[in-house]
């Protein structure tokens, strides 16, 4: 197979635009939000039925709309803000989710936290729990005389990553899964598809999965990989995400089975810099078969690499494995890319620190 | 949220969770719009209900070929279909027409947004990888059936794996083919939006109507020399 290779500016690159912007629109906390971009290449298919595919993430945020303290938990998936005045429901609509994330805490594992706004009132929000691994929202955000402070920013859709009408995608359009480019998102147990039917499909200008309903609303959660597919033979095509910088650290859920996770940050990693067989519940073992593994994409195989973690009952012990005796530790997990991690036992949760000063 | 989702996961809950290999699939019938017999689309059951609609089976061929994904014997071959999804299949993997995710498809429909076949249930089930997969749906009274497949390769069964890769079955798909039973017809579907499968009204073969037309000067010029 033709090499593949994802191209990633680095972030000293990416983040050419440091702007200051007034985070805070109803006057809690003025801070200063770098953003910057970070480009992705995806290489044109190899023929008509061998298509190139890229996992790829995007670790950037849309501006916030609003961040301040929290005044107060009041139920399971509710909290009230200090110093909101908004609009009922303003964050509630399906056509612009937003999520509230954690920005500081005197709580470490609270920072990063995320949840999906489903309404509000004019200084409360009901969040959505759902797939987060938290059963109370007060486990997650608190109040008190130190209270958790949040931000709340809009989600990155399909639609706001990928293009819309109004922005055409990069990514070619077609009538079916099988004929255009397709963003693969992981719903925890097996791909869901996507392509946009561009202009000479009906109903056109639309994100299609099945059926005719338009999908260009949905999530991509800032810890979700992306895989993409390109079934093209022009190209390669560029594909440009704008945003804000990560500025805290970050909390990913690893539930039992399969995750596609991204690479959180804009900056390279390792896969021994991830952390992952620190977890206290990360399965070693002696193959990738036994134990949780961690699958990268190899851009010039066009396969996915297996690795596992020995840990300490297998020789040689301690190291990532892939083949052979040698540690792996230092495999790249570039800017810009996912890996996909199948996990057996309780749910996991990682928190990886800011790599870099914001 | 009562989906087909949930009962495909309510099913393969244990092999989910493991770390075995598994193939993704997903079916759209798009446009089109999957009609009985005598021209009725086949039933969705209740909206709001999923499984309750008329069956339709996953599977394949063992005899097929890439060109040929409904086996070398014609409609003989008909025993020779591998279901693997269904009542009874190992997998625990059941749809029918008018199963949805999200929105809810009419009566014909059927949008099956993903699931996934694991191995380590039934592996010897399982196709030679690039076996054309082939979906069979049936009338209510399950008397008469149509088989749905495609020549192109994009319907062709892939060796499951982690990741698993990902099967598309959409009806919008170039190289669709058809079969349907109580006939040996065999044609490719339109792709004009909304044309039905019409196993009931294919039209004759060339050879067939000529015959038919042959045969009908033949009584009429007997019929009127016995008038005569």
């Amino acid at each position: 197979m033709k090499a593949t290779f994802l191209r990633i500016r680095p972030l000293a690159t990416a983040i050419i635009a440091t702007l200051f912007l007034p985070v805070a629109l109803h006057g809690q906390t003025a801070t200063t939000v770098p953003v910057g971009f970070i480009t992705v290449t995806l290489p044109a298919a190899i023929d008509a039925n061998t298509p190139s595919s890229s996992a790829v993430s995007v670790p950037l945020y849309k501006p916030a709309d609003f961040a301040g303290a929290v005044a107060s938990v009041d139920s399971t998936n509710q909290i009230t803000l200090v110093g909101a005045a908004f609009t009922a429901n303003q964050f509630a609509s399906p056509s612009a989710p937003r999520l509230v994330r954690v920005k500081t805490s005197a709580t470490a594992s609270h920072i990063g936290k995320m949840f999906v706004v489903t309404a509000n009132t004019t200084n409360q929000l009901t969040v959505d729990l759902t797939g987060t691994g938290v059963v109370n929202v007060g486990d997650a955000i608190t109040a008190g005389a130190t209270p958790d402070t949040v931000e709340i920013l809009p989600a990155n859709t399909i639609g706001s990553v990928f293009g819309n009408a109004t922005t055409p995608p990069t990514l070619a359009a077609g009538t079916g899964a099988n004929t255009a480019d397709n963003v693969l998102l992981w719903n925890g147990s097996t791909w869901d598809a996507y392509f946009w039917t561009g202009t000479a499909t009906t109903p056109n200008n639309i994100w299609k999965r099945t059926g005719n309903t338009d999908r260009a609303n949905t999530i991509i959660y800032p810890d979700d990989g992306v895989f993409l597919v390109r079934r093209a033979i022009t190209g390669p095509v560029s594909i440009t995400f704008m945003g804000t910088v990560p500025s805290t650290s970050e909390q990913s859920g690893i539930p039992s089975g399969s995750t596609f996770l991204a690479n959180r940050f804009p900056v390279n990693t390792t896969l021994g810099g991830l952390g992952l067989h620190t977890l206290p519940g990360w399965t070693a073992g002696t193959s990738a078969n036994n134990a949780d593994s961690v699958y990268v994409w190899n851009t010039v195989s066009g396969a996915w690499d297996a690795y596992f973690w020995t840990g300490t009952a297998t020789t040689p012990n301690n190291i990532w494995k892939r083949t052979g005796n040698t540690d792996r530790s230092n495999t790249p997990i570039l800017a810009g890319t996912a890996i996909y991690i199948t996990h057996a036992g309780t749910n996991l949760n990682l928190t990886q620190v800011l790599p870099y000063t914001p | 949220m009562k989906t087909l989702t949930s009962s495909i996961l309510a099913f393969c809950l244990f092999a989910c969770v493991a770390n075995g290999a598994s193939i993704a699939i997903s079916i759209d019938t798009a446009d089109k719009s999957l009609r009985d017999e005598i021209n009725v689309p086949l039933s969705g059951g209740n909206p709001a209900v999923n499984g309750d609609g008329t069956q339709v089976l996953l599977g394949y061929f063992s005899d097929a070929t890439a060109g040929n994904p409904f086996g070398t014997a014609g409609l003989n071959a008909v025993a020779a279909f591998t279901a693997l999804t269904g009542p009874g299949t190992p997998f625990g993997i059941n749809f029918t027409i008018g199963d949805q995710v999200i929105n809810s498809p009419s009566n014909g429909e059927l949008f099956v947004d993903s699931f996934s076949i694991n191995t380590g249930i039934n592996d010897a089930l399982f196709p030679a990888a690039g076996t054309p997969l082939v979906l069979r749906f049936f009338n209510a009274s399950q008397t008469f059936l149509v088989d749905v497949s495609n020549t192109s390769g994009t319907w062709n069964w892939a060796t499951p794996n982690t990741p698993p890769p990902l099967r598309t079955l959409a009806f919008s798909d170039v190289g669709l083919v058809y079969r349907a039973s109580g006939s040996n017809s065999r044609g490719t579907v339109s792709a004009t939006a909304q044309t039905n499968i019409q196993t009931n009204n294919v039209v004759p073969e060339p050879a067939t109507g000529g015959l038919l037309a042959l045969g009908l000067a033949f009584f009429a010029a007997r019929s009127r020399r016995l008038a005569a």
